[in-house]
């Protein structure tokens, strides 16, 4: 069973992810008084580039792997992960080795980045880095309050636990701590400094072309959708539903809800250098520590 | 081989050693033939031991009875070899081995000036010490071992005479080590004198008593031994010695210095306080410090490292790092020995996998340093860039290790780190406190990511620098075979963490007693694959390597499948830089502008590593520094008063019958004062 949850929850993300973005572009375009492009925009451009020549500037393998290795690793965590109550590999793997499958995408990405030679794929990898460091903590916390709630580091755990007890303080204080950092999480504005197009062109992705382009493309739409679907399914897991199928469902219309908030503030606010996001997170880390505490108080 | 006694082969491996050194000593013409000779008697012990090492495993507890006795001194030459000895009976030959061939080729070539003499016997007598310490049940001999590796180990630390600060850095070690020793040896005396003997199990059931009657003399004692140990694996804040001491001594000696002789403070304090002291209010006590200092050495070790430009400086700190994440494992393992025999044992697991995980990627980093030093000639990340594609080997070895010190999955680092993270996140919810020490581990293993991909980007990747027309290509075979070796076991350790727990349970059913170790499949459950940590009344935490492998390679597929369809043609461009044509020089990222903004705003967190400063060293040398205070000024005062002699004739005799004069003067004048 695990293995059929596992596929459903690697292909649904790995197929939607471009709608989502699709409906947010659509957003983008109503807040600017446009008329946009149709919601199947992202589809378009990926065939488009997976048509594109594939230019080199490196014979490097690691420069060829990374993007396939970026994906890969992005669609074994959403393989990890719960989506509404289908817990998938959950039980192979918990929320650590969750976080830690993530950074296996990080860090394929910045190799890609060194091996591309480029001093702005360099500086976009060094921001990577910096983003990792100071949004990954916030994350491990807010799962830690749930662990203290529910004695396991299982996501599919904490989502029982959440079912079964419903709202909490401390939970909801973690929610709250997880979504001032899910801008971040995501690589959207006021966040998106590791790309930052008008300022080191696209970063680490600045020597990628063609096909090699779409993956990391397509990366960041599962990415996207992937913190979005964890964020519903872990903090909003009401109300439980019996039937997967349905719940699944459920938390893809809620993680749509999410996305918009989302691409709303990437729509309203601009981007932060890199010195005033860390000072950010680390104010966000206070409140994810909050979280735990008020946890470990049991309220 | 294997019909020999434990004790046939424990003294014939020795012997192996110690005959290996003084061959290597007498026929010391040339680099590379002691080199291999070196080697030879290595491999022949590393094999003894390997066997000893397997017959411990499986047979048990190896007990070799009095060799030499000193009956007025209550000491007698004891070995024991239990599991936990085991695993560095496995560990320290292998890393021994790689370390000495390698040394062959590498140290043909940095020997500067200096005879193989100098290098080879003292790097077999540090093998045959180490194996020494982790043997021997006499505290007296265990001592005697320790010091014997600390001397050798200072020789190597002083292999380069030429340069002052490395000289400087040897003496620092030479004295911060022996003031630890010596904290070692006022406990093992202070305990002798209450059981009359230096055998372990006497010592321990002395500390008990002693821990009965005077408790504070106990809490002392206990110190004093964590100081003595703790300072040799280099504990923040007692291994400010360390980041000047490593970089000092040849690569392949940093190698083994950072697999092996780092990793006997840990065996330290593990055999000796769970041994000596048992499950006591003072062990769950002094478990909480040494958790807290690793914690802050973690923090403080490695954020330090980020700091740093020279590569094996960087390692040397991140090493500090390292040994802070098995102090904080063993130290929780420590605390909850009273309370909880689950977390206590989990813990000491976890502590010790990492230990040997460490010991494997580790010594590797100091090998690919050494690798690119070789090449190059230079330690500055700055000065370089772009060798991955002259080194293929050395930069897939070094990306292995860098994963693997930096705990991505599926590599060793991973396992041992994901258990520690496990063994504190349950304990936190007992003890709020490792709830935050977690934390502190998952964010300074961030930064040890940080660090690597700092060194991996400077040096293996981006654009050449001008390496003054040096042709620069791969590292000879003889270099890369410990490479690979040592790269292959991380990846093994890693994906098949089963190989490492079930020895490690032993271990700890060994240092901690089997009837206080939970059975195999209550702690780390059935599956061979994986790991699948239970708490009351549910799973706490999983990892099973096997899946996730192949779920990645499924997505893999997946990806290169959509590549591979994909009606693409493919071509060659140069990089991009705006528009620009640049020289490679100009556009090269350096390593210190790696995470810049990240590095200001924590310089300003947390204190600068302390260094040590021993005034009475300084004032040692100037009292032995003869020229200084007796040749010196005498000479100069004497200059000067023939200065002022010969100034006075100026070969004028106008001059000299002016002085005559005036002398005649004088001499009147006297006269006519005394006669009056």
């Amino acid at each position: 069973m695990p293995v059929v949850g596992a596929i459903v929850n690697g292909l649904l993300v790995l197929l939607l992810a471009p709608l989502f973005d699709g409906v947010m572009r659509k957003l983008k375009a109503v807040i600017h008084s446009r008329k946009g492009p149709p919601f199947t925009q992202p589809y378009r451009d990926l065939l488009k580039l997976f048509g594109k020549e594939d230019l080199t500037p490196v014979g490097s393998v690691v420069f060829r792997a990374a993007p396939v290795v970026s994906l890969a690793a992005l669609l074994v965590a959403t393989a990890l992960m719960p989506i509404g109550t289908n817990k998938a590999l959950g039980t192979y793997g918990d929320a650590i080795v969750w976080i830690y499958v993530l950074s296996i995408s990080a860090v394929a990405l910045m190799l890609g980045a060194f091996a591309s030679g480029n001093p702005f794929a360099y500086a976009g990898a060094g921001r990577e880095m910096m983003m990792m460091l100071t949004v990954e903590p916030i994350v491990v916390l807010a799962i830690l309050a749930g662990m203290v709630k529910a004695k396991t580091l299982l996501l599919g755990g904490l989502v029982d636990w959440q079912l079964a007890n419903g709202a909490t303080v401390s939970m909801t204080v973690a929610a709250i701590a997880f979504f001032l950092a899910l801008q971040a999480n995501v690589g959207r504005l006021p966040f998106d400094i590791v790309e930052a197009e008008s300022e080191i062109v696209e970063g680490p992705f600045i020597e990628y072309s063609g096909p090699r382009l779409a993956l990391c493309k397509l990366g960041f739409y599962v990415r996207q959708l992937m913190f979005a679907l964890l964020f519903v399914s872990l903090f909003i897991p009401w109300p439980g539903v019996d039937v997967t199928a349905v719940a699944v469902v459920l938390a893809l219309v809620k993680a749509l809800v999410v996305l918009l908030v989302v691409g709303l503030i990437d729509c309203v606010v601009p981007r932060l250098r890199i010195d005033q996001s860390m000072t950010y997170m680390s104010r966000v880390l206070f409140v994810a520590l909050g979280a735990v505490a008020l946890a470990l108080i049991g309220v | 081989m294997s019909n020999m006694t434990s004790e046939q082969m424990l003294l014939a491996a020795f012997g192996s050693l110690v005959i290996g050194a003084v061959a290597t000593a007498l026929c010391a013409r040339d680099w590379r033939r002691t080199g291999w000779l070196a080697v030879v008697f290595t491999a022949v012990a590393a094999v003894l031991l390997w066997l000893l090492a397997a017959r411990a495993l499986t047979e048990g507890t190896q007990t070799i009875r009095s060799l030499l006795t000193f009956k007025p001194l209550g000491a007698s030459l004891t070995f024991r070899v239990d599991k936990l000895s085991a695993i560095f009976l496995m560990l320290v030959p292998f890393v021994g081995l790689a370390t000495t061939l390698y040394a062959v080729e590498f140290m043909r070539k940095a020997q500067t000036g200096q005879s193989p003499r100098a290098y080879y016997p003292f790097a077999l007598l540090m093998t045959a010490a180490i194996v020494g310490v982790v043997t021997s049940s006499d505290l007296f001999f265990f001592f005697v071992f320790w010091e014997l590796m600390t001397l050798v180990s200072w020789v190597l630390v002083w292999f380069d005479r030429e340069d002052q600060a490395k000289v400087q850095a040897a003496w620092q070690y030479f004295f911060v080590t022996h003031v630890a020793a010596a904290c070692i040896l006022i406990a093992a005396v202070t305990a002798y004198s209450t059981s009359g003997s230096f055998a372990f199990s006497e010592i321990a059931k002395a500390m008990g008593s002693i821990a009965r009657s005077n408790p504070v003399l106990a809490h002392v004692l206990m110190a004093l031994l964590l100081i003595g140990f703790v300072t040799k694996a280099g504990m923040f804040p007692f291994g400010g010695w360390l980041p000047a001491a490593y970089p000092a001594a040849p690569s392949p000696a940093s190698a083994a210095f950072s697999g092996t002789m780092t990793k006997l403070g840990i065996y330290g304090v593990v055999r000796v306080a769970f041994e000596f002291f048992g499950a006591t209010e003072l062990t769950t006590a002094w478990g909480l410090v040494i958790a807290v200092l690793g914690a802050l050495s973690i923090f403080i070790g490695t954020l330090t490292a980020l700091l740093e430009d020279d590569v094996k400086r960087l390692l040397s700190y991140d090493i500090i790092g390292q040994i802070g994440y098995m102090l904080l494992a063993v130290g929780a393992s420590l605390f909850f020995f009273k309370t909880s025999p689950l977390l206590s044992s989990l813990a000491l697991i976890a502590g010790v996998y990492h230990l040997i995980n460490n010991a494997c990627y580790e010594p590797l980093l100091f090998l690919n340093v050494g690798a690119v030093e070789y090449g190059t000639g230079s330690r500055d990340l700055n000065r370089m860039g772009g060798l991955g594609a002259l080194m293929p080997l050395t930069l897939c070895a070094a990306v292995i290790a860098s994963l693997s010190i930096a705990g991505v999955p599926p590599f060793n680092g991973f396992a041992s780190k994901w258990l520690i993270y496990q063994s504190l996140f349950q304990g936190g919810l007992q003890m709020p406190l490792f709830l935050l020490l977690g934390m502190v581990a998952i964010f300074v293993s961030l930064a040890t990511l940080a660090v690597l991909m700092k060194v991996l980007g400077a040096v293996f990747f981006g654009k050449q620098p001008d390496y003054g027309g040096k042709v620069i290509s791969e590292v000879p075979v003889s270099m890369r075979i410990p490479q690979v070796a040592l790269a292959i076991v991380c990846v093994v350790l890693g994906v098949a963490p089963i190989l490492a727990l079930s020895v490690l349970h032993g271990a700890a059913s060994d240092v901690l007693g089997s009837a206080f170790v939970p059975g195999f499949a209550t702690m780390f459950g059935s599956t061979a694959s994986g790991m699948t940590l239970a708490s009351d009344g549910g799973t706490f935490g999983v990892w099973n390597p096997a899946v996730l492998i192949a779920a990645l390679v499924v997505g893999s597929i997946i990806a290169v499948i959509m590549l591979k369809t994909a009606p693409a043609s493919s071509r060659r461009t140069v990089s991009w830089y705006g528009g620009e044509e640049a020289e490679d020089d100009e556009v090269r990222y350096r390593a210190h502008g790696f995470v810049l903004p990240f590095k200001q705003a924590f310089q300003k967190v947390y204190p600068p590593f302390p260094r040590v400063r021993i005034e009475s060293i300084r004032f040692l040398r100037k009292v032995l520094d003869f020229d200084g205070w007796l040749y010196n000024p005498v000479v100069k005062e004497g200059g000067r008063a023939t200065d002022l002699i010969s100034r006075s004739h100026s070969g004028v005799p106008q001059t000299y019958m002016l002085w005559q004069l005036v002398g005649v003067l004088a001499v009147v004048l006297a006269l006519v004062l005394l006669i009056r």
